[in-house]
């Protein structure tokens, strides 16, 4: 863990309990997020990244068996942490939007009660009241609401989320996150179920905001257009490993691992030039998962070694990381092993 | 492909069945429901075969067994007229059981049916159908019972007949908000623009996608049904001496209390653990039929 | 080639609100007001639009479960202007749909043959015998495994459930497909693979398609022709490369602009960098006018009184909008 580290997750493996045995969800997950910075984690359904982001802030079920090295935030282990630190952590250091906003907020408490209470519990102080009585609540709330580019804030605290649109409900979760000082906005697919032209404009106020008062941002997506918009440095997860890592503009116009390739590929593209077959095959079962590399049943390139061993992450170009042995360097000169073509 | 489609059917039936025993079992008390039931129906079955004293429930006179306390040879002690309380109890379980059977046999489907129709053609159907299921769950379903067994005469199916009565609307109500809700997805709509006919898509494929709440309110309502089968002969408006009835017997004792405290307290702690067994039971079958995923 | 399906002043309006005590006039919802469109054999109609746009409900009303308010729709030359209920058998085995979610649109209670043999068994299409060999047909036109007649859609993958979907939609032999945002609930790898059975089927059945999405970057590669849509209006039409190439209506331009795209080519395609602003109004309140007024960056004063009407910019390219 680098000095300027806001947040660090080393060797990170995570395993849910069911009924026919143990899925072994996350692989040696390895992450880091400088102050300041905007990581994005970009991958498919049921790579991981949600279980990962949950896994930050201990809010999964309790059938989630965590194991792994540490997972740091400003010094402190979030894995080993008690209650009082982890509900300090949380109520004033990571915030967290989520996909949904409709079932992110209370429907029966008006916007101004959810968003008075985030406040006040953020302001708490170690003796349960507030530290300073003479802060008024609402006015903060109303400074959130007008941040969040809120037309005529006062009137929508008093609002219910249901006469909200989409696109507002998410601002309004957006205001109680960045409410009070935080130093890390974890959000979670925050535009997927918003209209194209909404999701821009929400976008764009998530890095006003974050940009602004220089609060670090991990964006999870699944799109990899938004990841390349929004964010200064992108994390490749596939079936609950990071397979590549570089900044933004290294990663899009030099993809390494065949993943990110296909992905790449199987994006539509506006100059209308057709869409590749997409990648063959599916994620793998988590029950029994493969050995060696996770992607070596879908790859198109995998060797021999593949199937055996799980490759090194290794950087290949200054600041790319890539997890695959198809760009793994050796020290020696005799003839590498593991380019072996298999079938 | 003859030989593969019987081993899927098998394969995938067995996942299903692992599923379910897993989510069933995650509480330890829906397995003690699922003894105690099974060790009751066995009990009731077998009953002329286990009891120490078969003839005890029949007419039976024995003054000088009379008004003994529980003991070795008499579990549950006797009555005032020397009859084996315990013997008598086993005995009453087949009423207690017949009765439930014969209700959910003829309210279950009946209500289901109506329930049915009215959700998915909606309109005056709707209405008038839903209407009058609301009149009958107005009225207390003890009180009604009572009143349309008092009416009748009083044997265990005319009290099958009174609690039917009362019970029916009940399925109807859950089944009708069910089909509601489906007739709107997006498979109903695909057989409707596939061409399927109404019948197809009431009965093959909105009606299989109600089975599982329908079932485990089943399991619930069995307590209940047995709670007022008791209190209708408890009443009086039951199975008459010398038939032994769960509900008749907590009556008679009630007299001799708290001097010979074991003629009513015994039939008592027997209707609690046949109703708490079939709840746990109950719990369950709502937990393991449930759609989350673990 | 010939036409599959016109639509002449298709209009939708659902009715929120009686008139009574409080108001004079019902309040309507007007979903789809007054479109006119074609599907020529063999090609794509795309069908672009946020969420308010109607173009869900234009699609419900071509498949039947909506019946319009007013207008018609022609189907090889037949007016099929009723719900599905009413329609003529041979009719509905013509036009299959294939929804968004296929969670919802296949029965979870049902195994895949049971799914697959509905339409098959309603339309007789095969004497029962031959039910299996035909089950097995379909399933490997969409390369599914044939094993896979014997699972419930809980038992596989979202991408296959929608192949599942695809292979019901074709069992008839139908000559019109609309596909309601088929591959918005997908990953975009899973949704590469549907995306070229999909062309490649239409190639090999000669099949037409109304194709229903938000995504304009999957439009771009997907249809022949493009119709944009905007609070029950249509806005635009164009053939795909002069829509893409000459967007002309500002809302077509600013949906461009908001598109996260993944390469620099790509941001070059998207020409002015419009900033969207303002929100979706909901289509009860309309406002008067233009119904995009109050989000046009090109708002003139005719704009806020008059609704414009469709004209002909260039051949084939139609726009709704004042500055034309």
């Amino acid at each position: 863990m680098a000095k300027n580290d806001l947040l660090s997750i080393e060797n990170l493996y995570l395993s849910y309990r069911i009924y026919k045995g143990t899925l072994k969800v996350l692989n040696n997950v390895n992450f880091e997020v400088r102050q300041g910075e905007k990581v994005g984690l970009v991958g498919e359904t049921g790579c991981g990244k949600t279980t990962t982001m949950k896994a930050i802030l201990r809010i999964l079920p309790e059938q989630a068996i965590i194991t792994g090295e540490k997972i740091l935030f400003k010094g402190v282990d979030l894995i080993n942490a008690n209650g009082e630190e982890l509900q300090y952590i949380r109520r004033k250091e990571i915030a967290m939007i989520f996909q949904d906003p409709t079932s992110s907020l209370n429907p029966v408490f008006t916007i101004g009660d959810q968003l008075c209470d985030v406040i006040k519990f953020a302001l708490i102080g170690n003796n349960r009241s507030l530290k300073k009585p003479n802060i008024n609540l609402k006015d903060i709330a109303v400074q959130a609401l007008h941040n969040a580019s809120m037309p005529d804030p006062v009137r929508i605290l008093n609002n219910y989320p249901f006469q909200l649109s989409g696109g507002m409900r998410q601002r309004v979760c957006i205001a109680m996150a960045l409410a009070t000082e935080r130093n890390l906005l974890i959000a979670d697919e925050p535009t997927t179920n918003l209209d194209v032209t909404i999701q821009d404009q929400v976008l764009r106020l998530i890095k006003r905001l974050v940009e602004r008062k220089n609060i670090s941002l991990i964006l999870i997506t699944h799109s990899l257009g938004i990841a390349r918009e929004y964010t200064d440095r992108v994390y490749v997860m596939y079936a609950g490993s990071i397979v590549e890592m570089a900044e933004t503009k290294e990663l899009f116009e030099n993809a390494l691992h065949p993943y990110t390739l296909g992905l790449l590929g199987s994006v539509p593209k506006l100059t209308g030039e057709g869409i590749s077959q997409g990648i063959p095959g599916s994620l793998p079962d988590y029950l029994n998962p493969p050995r060696g590399c996770r992607f070596a049943p879908r790859c198109s390139q995998a060797m021999k070694v593949c199937q055996y061993e799980v490759p090194p992450f290794q950087e290949i170009v200054p600041r790319h990381y890539v997890l695959c042995f198809l760009y793994v360097r050796r020290q020696s000169n005799e003839r590498n092993p593991c380019c072996q073509e298999t079938h | 492909m003859k030989n593969e489609n019987r081993t899927q059917i098998i394969s995938r039936a067995c996942e299903n069945f692992r599923r379910f025993i897993y989510r069933f079992s995650r509480d330890p008390l829906s397995i003690v429901g699922l003894v105690l039931v099974i060790l009751f129906i066995i009990l009731a079955i077998f009953a002329p075969l286990i009891v120490p004293y078969p003839k005890h429930a029949e007419p039976f006179v024995d003054w000088s067994n009379a008004s003994l306390p529980p003991s070795k040879d008499h579990l549950f002690g006797t009555d005032n007229i020397g009859r084996d309380i315990f013997s008598r109890t086993i005995f009453a379980l087949r009423g207690a059981l017949k009765m439930t059977i014969g209700v959910l046999a003829i309210v279950v489907p009946i209500g289901t049916i109506i329930g049915l129709v009215a959700g998915y053609y909606g309109g005056a159907v709707e209405i008038v159908l839903m209407r009058i299921s609301d009149i009958f769950l107005a009225l207390p379903s003890l009180v009604l019972a009572m009143a349309i067994a008092a009416i009748l005469r009083p044997t265990l199916f005319n009290n099958m007949i009174a609690v039917c009565v009362s019970w029916w609307p009940w399925y109807a109500r859950l089944t009708y908000g069910m089909v509601s809700s489906y007739r709107n997805e997006t498979f109903v709509q695909a057989a409707q623009i596939i061409g399927a006919n109404r019948w197809h898509i009431l009965f093959k494929e909105i009606l299989p996608n109600c089975l599982s709440p329908i079932f485990t309110k089943m399991a619930l309502d069995v307590g209940w049904v047995i709670l007022i089968g008791a209190s209708l002969s408890f009443v009086g408006l039951g199975e008459q001496p010398p038939t032994p009835a769960l509900g008749t017997m907590v009556a008679e004792g009630s007299r001799y209390l708290p001097n010979l405290w074991w003629i009513s307290v015994f039939p008592a702690i027997v209707i609690v653990l046949l109703i708490l067994s079939f709840n746990f039971l109950g719990d369950g079958l709502r937990d393991a039929l449930s759609l989350e995923e673990v | 080639m010939s036409e599959i399906l016109a639509v002449k002043k298709l209009t939708k309006y659902f009715l929120i609100k009686q008139p009574g005590l409080s108001r004079r006039e019902a309040v309507y919802l007007r979903a789809v007001d007054n479109i006119d469109f074609t599907v020529e054999e063999g090609e794509t109609l795309g069908l672009v639009g946020e969420s308010g746009s109607g173009k869900s409900t234009t699609a419900y009303m071509i498949v039947g479960i909506y019946s319009p308010t007013s207008g018609k729709i022609l189907f090889k030359g037949t007016d099929i202007t009723m719900l599905v209920t009413k329609r003529l058998l041979n009719v509905k085995k013509e036009i299959a749909i294939v929804f968004q979610d296929p969670s919802t649109s296949l029965n979870p209670q049902h195994t895949i043959r049971q799914i697959l043999t509905l339409p098959l068994a309603v339309h007789k299409i095969v004497p029962k015998s031959q039910l299996n060999d035909k089950i097995e047909e379909l399933l490997k036109t969409v390369e599914l495994p044939a094993i896979y007649a014997f699972k419930q859609p809980r038992a596989i993958g979202g991408g296959e459930k929608q192949l599942v979907a695809i292979a019901r939609a074709i069992a008839t032999n139908p000559r019109l497909i609309v596909l309601d945002e088929p591959t918005s609930a997908l990953d975009v790898s899973v949704q590469a693979k549907i995306i070229n059975k999909l062309l490649d089927l239409q190639k090999k059945l000669n099949l037409s398609y109304l194709f229903i999405t938000h995504d304009l970057s999957l439009m771009r590669n997907v249809a022949n022709r493009v119709a944009i849509m905007y609070l029950g209006k249509i806005r635009e039409i164009a053939s795909a490369k002069e829509f893409f190439e000459n967007p002309s209506h500002p809302y077509t331009q600013m949906l461009l602009s908001a598109i996260p795209v993944v390469s620099e080519k790509e941001n070059a395609v998207k020409q002015k960098k419009i900033l969207s602003k303002g929100e979706i109004p909901s289509p009860v309140n309309l406002p008067p006018g233009c119904g995009f007024n109050p989000r046009c960056h090109y708002k003139m004063d005719i704009c806020l009184r008059e609704d414009p009407i469709i004209r002909e910019v260039s051949p084939g390219h139609y726009v709704r909008c004042h500055l034309y």
